[in-house]
């Protein structure tokens, strides 16, 4: 056991003081708003250049200059096949062609533009039109727009998770607020978490077993340590690293969110508040407010819980292959053809993800929540759902148990491929190596 | 001290080491010698159960060998590669601690083997600076650091100068006389005379030959003789001249052998008669020139 201590000590010491990891531990929790912050300033500096589009109106729906965004809309007399040399020329973005038509069954109304526009800008057209047609609707068939109004009604449903623990007394349902769009944000993020990590750590291990074999540092390690304690040590060091940096991570994401909201709020208080705008202020105080209750709703501490026995998990899995690829190969180029169908699965699983958040109660969802190859990532994206208690013990059972199978079938691959060297790779050889008895 | 017997082993698709048998005695200096492919890092791994043997066992003093015999033993592999991310310091303090080590007896250690191996200190340089003869040395360094008393180095002068092998020789035998048990392998045969007390030599898998190097010498010489003489050697019935040349003005050289039933002191005598004799002495022939003698003997006797 302390053998594996001393290899794991190297293993991870080694790795934290890395420029590279230290670097890339902290830089990248600021690279995410980063970018963000750019996306956000590039579509500002490019909506703000106004756009003019021309309305050629046969059947006298618009009387009147419309916009929406930084688009202009105006009347033209002219033609619409006259059109062509100016929107070519960029002088108009594009004209709206309205011919005359039966508003009961609308057709033919087209748009033209040198460039295709964004889905966003044809839905805002559209719905001027309808708006359009609408009033015109109202007015041939005499209805009051008052009492128009009074039709509309607006619902809004607040979702509940209903929970066993939370019984306070007889008389009410133990009740948690819930929202199914943030059950889906949250799951998709725990799913591509474990993606990410699983994925890069495991070439971490991959590379730094291949690194020992072509360094022949390997052998001279194997005769002090039975090469299984040199696996386990490797595997347990490169996995402490991950989890250092999640830790990192939480605590740098933690402090920057507290910053900039304390950032924010100081700013919004401090300077005067535009007049008319206060409605708007406490309409995003309240939304605040919302998502932290929504947020209180979670069980933090179980799915951080949860999550680290899928994140621990799945990386074994995953670690033990790709430990057992990186002793088996002799270079990087080699080792693709054996990572190719180990991440598979790990592939699979993002792309069965969709499918999960959208249905996360089928018989496929909770198969793939089970299966361990894909659980570490499905059942994660499934969690914030609700799982039963029972599916989730026999998930992290199956996975544990997969866990130690790969785990020996790779500690036996390990200990004929770190010292084999020059021959051509193949599954029936490591096949052969798995089987082996004397070695 | 160690006893090897009955040793096979097999890979896929090949046989390595076929009923190999050899006893190394405590305090000496073992070589094990064959050409490359022979089978002799196979040898070295199974002792230090690296790799597990087919058939046959290892004895340690007298009784089986076991994982805690294996670790005390200071292997130096072929193929020896360091962490070339890491300071010298560290490694050693890396290797010492799974050798059972704690700090301070590595540091300590690590000293004691700078000043001898003649480097200045190393400890924080780091390995991807060193040359290739000075990471040899680290590795060396690395394999006594724990003082062990089995010593097993596989092709231990390859990557070193002439100057330190010598220096590397020189510390096998001040080990061997500290009671040290060294066994190393080369494939480089004649470069082992002065240095080992008992060899084998394997070829093929099989072991050809083995005991004592001063006896094995002894049984393979030719009785051949090299004279460096003044004048051109007359033939006679007695010898015959192997081969003879004028080096320069009234200086020859001549190897020559004695026909039966004929001994030195006969050939001195004739030789003697007509020309006088610088040097006088019996070609002792190298390990290379045995192995070569025993190779193409193909198993004929043995």
């Amino acid at each position: 056991m302390s053998k594996v201590w001393i290899i794991f000590e190297r293993e991870y010491l080694q790795r934290v003081q890395k420029k590279s990891f230290i670097l890339g531990t902290l830089l990248t929790p600021l690279i995410f708003p980063l970018f963000i912050f750019i996306a956000v300033l590039l579509i500002e500096s490019d909506e703000k250049e106004i756009r003019r589009i021309a309305v050629v109106d046969k059947s006298g729906l618009i009387d009147d200059s419309l916009s929406f965004g930084y688009n202009n809309m105006f009347l033209s007399d002219s033609d619409i096949n006259s059109l062509q040399e100016e929107i070519l020329s960029g002088e108009i973005y594009g004209a709206l062609d309205i011919p005359k038509m039966d508003i009961y069954n609308p057709d033919a109304i087209n748009f033209y533009s040198k460039n295709v526009p964004s889905s966003d800008f044809v839905n805002n057209m559209e719905r001027i039109v309808e708006d359009k047609i609408k009033d015109r609707k109202i007015k041939e068939l005499n209805i009051e727009k008052s009492s128009l109004e009074k039709l509309e009604t607006r619902v809004d449903m607040d979702t509940y998770s209903v929970e066993e623990n939370a019984i306070s007394d007889g008389s009410e349902m133990g009740v948690n607020k819930s929202s199914s769009g943030l059950a889906f944000g949250l799951g998709y993020f725990n799913g591509i978490l474990i993606y990410m990590f699983v994925f890069i750590y495991g070439s971490f291990i991959l590379q730094s077993v291949l690194d020992e074999k072509t360094s022949k540092v390997v052998e001279v390690i194997v005769s002090s340590v039975k090469p299984i304690q040199l696996m386990m040590g490797k595997v347990l060091g490169v996995g402490a690293v991950a989890f250092t940096q999640i830790f990192i991570w939480i605590i740098l994401v933690f402090s920057i969110s507290t910053l900039t909201s304390l950032y924010f709020g100081i700013d919004t208080v401090g300077s005067t508040p535009i007049p008319g705008n206060q409605e708007e202020i406490d309409q995003s105080k309240e939304m605040v407010a919302g998502i932290y209750e929504l947020f209180s709703s979670i069980d933090l501490y179980k799915t951080i819980f949860i999550f680290l026995i899928y994140f621990t998990g799945g990386f074994f899995l995953y670690g033990a292959f790709f430990a057992a690829i990186g002793s088996a190969v002799d270079n990087l180029q080699d080792a693709s053809q054996f990572t190719l169908p180990i991440s598979l699965p790990i592939i699979a699983s993002l792309m069965f993800m969709s499918v999960i958040l959208e249905n996360p109660e089928s018989n496929a969802s909770i198969f793939l929540s089970m299966f361990p190859f894909t659980s570490p990532i499905l059942m994660m994206a499934r969690l914030p759902f609700g799982v039963p208690d029972w599916q989730l013990l026999l998930s992290i059972l199956l996975l544990g148990v997969f866990v130690l199978f790969a785990l020996w079938f790779a500690g036996r691959i390990y200990r004929v491929g770190i010292l084999t060297s020059g021959s051509k790779i193949t599954y029936k050889l490591l096949w052969k190596w798995f089987v082996m008895k004397n070695y | 001290m160690l006893s090897v017997k009955n040793i096979s082993k097999s890979y896929v698709g090949h046989k390595a080491l076929d009923d190999i048998s050899i006893d190394i005695k405590k305090s000496s200096i073992f070589g094990l010698l064959g050409p490359n492919g022979a089978g002799k890092t196979s040898l070295i791994r199974i002792i230090n159960q690296i790799i597990n043997q087919d058939k046959g066992e290892i004895f340690l003093n007298g009784r089986p060998i076991n994982y805690d015999d294996v670790r005390k033993i200071g292997y130096m592999p072929e193929e020896r590669g360091l962490y070339k991310k890491m300071k010298v310091g560290d490694f050693l303090l890396f290797m010492g601690k799974l050798k059972g080590l704690n700090r301070n007896q590595c540091i300590d250690a690590s000293k004691y083997w700078f000043e001898n191996l003649e480097v200045s200190n190393w400890w924080n340089k780091n390995i991807e600076d060193l040359s290739k003869g000075m990471s040899q040395k680290v590795q060396f360094i690395s394999t006594v650091l724990h003082d062990p008393d089995l010593i097993i180095l596989d092709e231990p002068f390859s990557g070193f100068d002439p100057v330190n092998a010598n220096l590397v020789k020189s510390n096998l035998l001040k080990l061997k006389e500290n009671g040290k048990t060294i066994i190393f392998s080369t494939h480089r045969m004649e470069s082992v005379d002065e240095l080992c007390d008992q060899l084998a030599m394997i070829n093929n898998s099989k072991k050809i030959l083995d005991g004592d190097t001063e006896q094995i010498k002894m049984k393979y010489k030719s009785d051949n003789y090299l004279i460096v003489h003044d004048k051109k050697l007359k033939k006679e019935p007695s010898f015959s001249i192997i081969k003879s040349e004028k080096v320069s003005e009234g200086i020859y050289e001549s190897e020559v052998g004695l026909n039966s039933k004929k001994s030195y002191k006969d050939l001195f005598k004739v030789i003697s008669s007509y020309t006088q004799i610088i040097s006088f002495k019996e070609k002792i022939p190298n390990m290379n020139d045995i192995f070569i003698m025993k190779v193409k003997e193909g198993g004929k006797d043995e």
